[in-house]
């Protein structure tokens, strides 16, 4: 809808207003809306209600209406279980690195690519690093295995010819986050900074010219210029990344799960699928889910908290 | 504002009420109903729903489904599932509760399945079965005996022949004569044998780059099998069914996998190898061997031949471990189940285990697999030779002969454009294969405690003895994590609930 106020207004709140003219007057954007608004009512608010399997033992004859309440039952047999530290601590750690290692790669990468003057060279180089975004994980996963695999890997046919003894990769439980978060990168980098050259393009040139006039250099620029001009976007960017931090990407890390490797690799999602669709436990899975979304949902409100107490852009 | 501008505003109010009218509709058209069908004196519309292994599906134009049509006087309306995404989409409609008139469920022991039946969803077919001739012949007796629930037939289970499937060594026979090598017939044979592949250069170009064995884990089931000289996951002793992965056989097998890993006589990735993969190893033509079902003495060794002509691959008979038991791979005489939901009337149920009748008679089953005589199919010397029509129609594996496998041998153990001479040998294994009963006490068992906890239970068990063969972890650990498992209660329950579960089995036959 349209924008109602600038920020420094907005904080000497309005008088309430009735709602009901406004409704009128916009009315055409409403409906214009219409398509949209039902599609998330269809499909994301009204499935929610059916979280409510996830307090009853769910049987699909019964329907939700019959099925009888368990209460906290599935919950209790996730938070007993063993493992859930383990896919704990699995979930918390691939996002971390992903944090930590794949969320400045876009920005640093945008940041290099600004700076580079030649435009058909940064044109080619922007759409070539762009293509890895269009494969799927079933085939990154295949090019990941024609180069690190023992026996067929390009990279240990290399260290075999240098006469050297040949590296387990991909069942090596040390590497195997690792490998996740560079997989990651060279799949998404190239397509993650597209936001981030989009925030770049709208900087002032004169900004950059008085800059350098007054004497400053390139990473000089690239400090007080190029990253403020970004930076709403990039704290966007992290509180809503900071919400999917108990989503690992179930494809990449089904395809590169194996029984090597399990204890480093059984995470929420996978565990979610072979419990909940392998073995049709539903109402289990379903209390998976719903303490997965709660944590995000609280991770989300928390760090649009702290965005707004430092002052920064926050979501709402 | 002008009153031509209101008129526009009008329009276009009415523009986006329409399209938003119309998204609306589309979105609750995808979710109607499609059980209505009409019950007239014409043909019999049928719902159903199946697995199709065929590349590509057919639908009511293709001729055999058409024939099926006339010669049953029905009107098909058929669901293909992907083999690679049925579990799920199967799952899933047992979930939602929307059932097609004939559903399919490729797992009898399937826990939404048992639920359900137990809640009273489908027909009991009981009753009906002694009217139709061709369901109740007695060769069929076998499988109708093996799908109860209870002591009743809710199921018509789908033919699948007990012997020639299953993965079990499928061994290069060239090779073997190549370097003087009996078949094996116990695992140090089998170990003796991999290992002159590995050192004896058996494809004769001067370099060890044979693969021995194209494994992975999954393909190595067979190994327990016959270390503990029963198949499945139950082993019966003193009239109870105790847990094959916690038996000492179990660790035998484990070290022998490990020898044979540790001799390289595996491939370096075994451990994160998938079923194509090893597949696609053997297809090189540069491995030794693989564990597959016997109609891949063709549909694999052709591809073989196509590489190195003079490749034959054949299946091994049996294994025989140290206590003389001999172990080959067999099953229920059927894969997977049909059944009928309650809201399908009376009349309807009688008209579809009529259909059934037909397709499990020999006209039927022929149908099914090979068409029509004369036009897809000649008889020489009692063979049926396909004519190019069949391919064109998409006879073979696949589509019809999915819906309703061949009831012969031929379904496990034959393939299409197999030659005489390997199909006989195929047909003398399996003859032989049929001599060797291996127990398999936990066949068709379903208990609460098992499908909630044993998945889990199983899946550790296998990744720790992945660990150990790769050598990364100890047999050390192994046994302490088994020792553990022995005492473990959960397992203790899953235990005492199949063993309840069998011995219900046994008196109510």
């Amino acid at each position: 809808m349209r924008k109602r106020s600038s920020k420094p207004e907005a904080k000497l709140r309005e008088p309430k207003r009735p709602l009901w003219p406004d409704l009128k007057r916009d009315r055409y954007l409403y409906v214009l809306a219409l398509p949209g608004i039902l599609f998330f009512v269809i499909f994301k608010y009204i499935p929610i209600t059916n979280l409510v399997i996830g307090f009853q033992d769910y049987s699909p004859y019964l329907g939700i209406a019959g099925s009888p309440w368990v209460g906290f039952e599935h919950f209790t047999r996730f938070f007993s279980n063993p493992d859930f530290w383990m896919l704990l601590r699995n979930t918390l750690g691939i996002s971390l690195m992903n944090l930590v290692f794949f969320f400045p790669a876009p920005i640093i990468l945008a940041l290099m690519l600004n700076e580079v003057r030649h435009q058909l060279m940064k044109r080619t180089v922007q759409s070539l690093i762009y293509i890895p975004h269009f494969l799927s994980w079933v085939l990154i996963y295949g090019l990941t295995y024609l180069m690190f695999s023992q026996s067929e890997g390009l990279f240990n046919k290399l260290l075999t010819a240098l006469d050297k003894d040949t590296v387990d990769i991909l069942s090596n439980p040390k590497l195997f986050w690792g490998m996740l978060t560079a997989q990651s990168i060279w799949k998404e980098v190239g397509w993650g900074t597209i936001i981030f050259l989009a925030a770049i393009a709208g900087v002032d040139p004169q900004q950059y010219e008085a800059a350098v006039i007054d004497g400053a250099g390139r990473f000089r620029r690239m400090w007080h210029i190029t990253l403020p001009a970004m930076r709403n976007v990039i704290m966007i960017l992290l509180i809503l990344r900071l919400g999917t931090i108990m989503d690992t990407g179930f494809e990449q890390v089904y395809l590169m799960m194996n029984a090597a490797v399990t204890e480093v690799a059984e995470v929420f999602d996978t565990y979610v699928y072979r419990v909940g669709i392998r073995q049709g436990e539903f109402s289990y899975s379903t209390a998976i889910g719903l303490f997965k979304s709660i944590v995000g949902v609280i991770l989300v409100v928390g760090a649009n908290r702290a965005a707004k107490r430092f002052g920064q852009e926050s979501l709402y | 504002m002008s009153p031509s501008g209101t008129k526009v505003q009008k329009k276009m109010l009415l523009k986006s009420m329409l399209v938003a009218l119309g998204a609306s509709v589309l979105l609750t058209a995808c979710g109607g109903s499609k059980g209505a069908s009409k019950e007239g004196d014409g043909p019999t519309p049928i719902q159903m729903q199946t697995l199709n292994y065929a590349t590509e599906f057919i639908d009511n134009t293709n001729p055999i489904w058409k024939e099926f049509e006339k010669r049953t006087s029905t009107k098909l309306d058929i669901t293909w599932l992907s083999p690679s995404t049925s579990e799920e989409k199967i799952n899933v409609m047992l979930a939602s509760g929307d059932l097609p008139e004939v559903t399919f469920v490729e797992s009898l022991i399937n826990p939404q399945l048992q639920k359900m039946i137990k809640q009273g969803v489908f027909w009991d077919l009981t009753p009906y079965i002694k009217d139709y001739p061709n369901l109740s012949a007695s060769n069929l007796a076998e499988m109708w005996t093996a799908s109860k629930v209870d002591g009743k037939n809710y199921v018509i289970p789908r033919y699948y022949p007990s012997y020639g499937g299953g993965a079990f060594p499928i061994l290069r026979k060239d090779w073997m004569d190549k370097l003087g090598l009996q078949t094996p017939t116990n695992m140090d044979q089998l170990f003796e044998v991999l290992k002159a592949f590995k050192e004896k250069d058996p494809n004769g170009n001067g370099q060890a780059d044979e693969v021995p064995y194209a494994a992975n884990p999954d393909t190595m089931g067979f190994v327990y099998g016959v270390f503990n000289g029963t198949q499945g996951q139950w082993k019966l002793k003193d009239d109870k069914l105790v847990p094959v992965i916690t038996e000492d056989a179990s660790r035998d097998a484990v070290l022998w996998l490990k020898k044979t890993f540790d001799a390289g006589l595996f491939p370096k990735d075994f451990a994160i190898m998938k079923y194509s993969q090893t597949v696609d190893l053997i297809r090189g033509g540069n491995a030794g061997g693989t564990s597959q079902s016997m109609n891949h003495a063709w549909v694999t060794g052709s591809k073989i031949r196509e590489v190195v002509p003079t490749a034959d691959y054949m299946p091994i008979t049996y294994l025989e471990n140290a206590g003389g038991e001999k172990y080959t791979p067999s099953g229920t005489p059927y894969y997977g189940v049909y059944l009928i939901p309650k809201k399908v009337p009376e009349a309807k149920v009688k008209k579809i285990l009529g259909f059934f009748d037909y397709a499990y008679g020999k006209e039927g089953n022929e149908l099914a697999t090979y068409g029509i005589e004369g036009v897809h199919y000649t008889v020489q010397n009692g063979r049926k030779i396909p004519t190019p029509q069949s391919e064109k129609d998409h006879l073979g594996d696949g589509n019809m002969n999915n819906l309703i496998h061949l009831i012969s041998d031929d379904m496990s153990i034959g393939a299409v454009g197999m030659p005489d001479d390997v199909y006989n040998r195929n047909v003398e294994i399996v003859n032989e294969r049929k001599k060797i009963k291996t127990p398999n006490p936990g066949s068709e068992l379903y208990s609460e405690a098992y499908n909630k906890y044993y998945p889990e239970i199983s899946k550790k068990v296998s990744d720790m003895r992945t660990k150990v063969i790769i050598g990364k972890d100890t047999i050390e650990n192994y046994d302490k994590f088994i020792e553990q498992l022995r005492n473990d209660p959960t397992l203790k329950q899953v235990a005492d609930e199949m063993t309840e579960a069998y011995h219900k089995k046994m008196s109510s036959q």
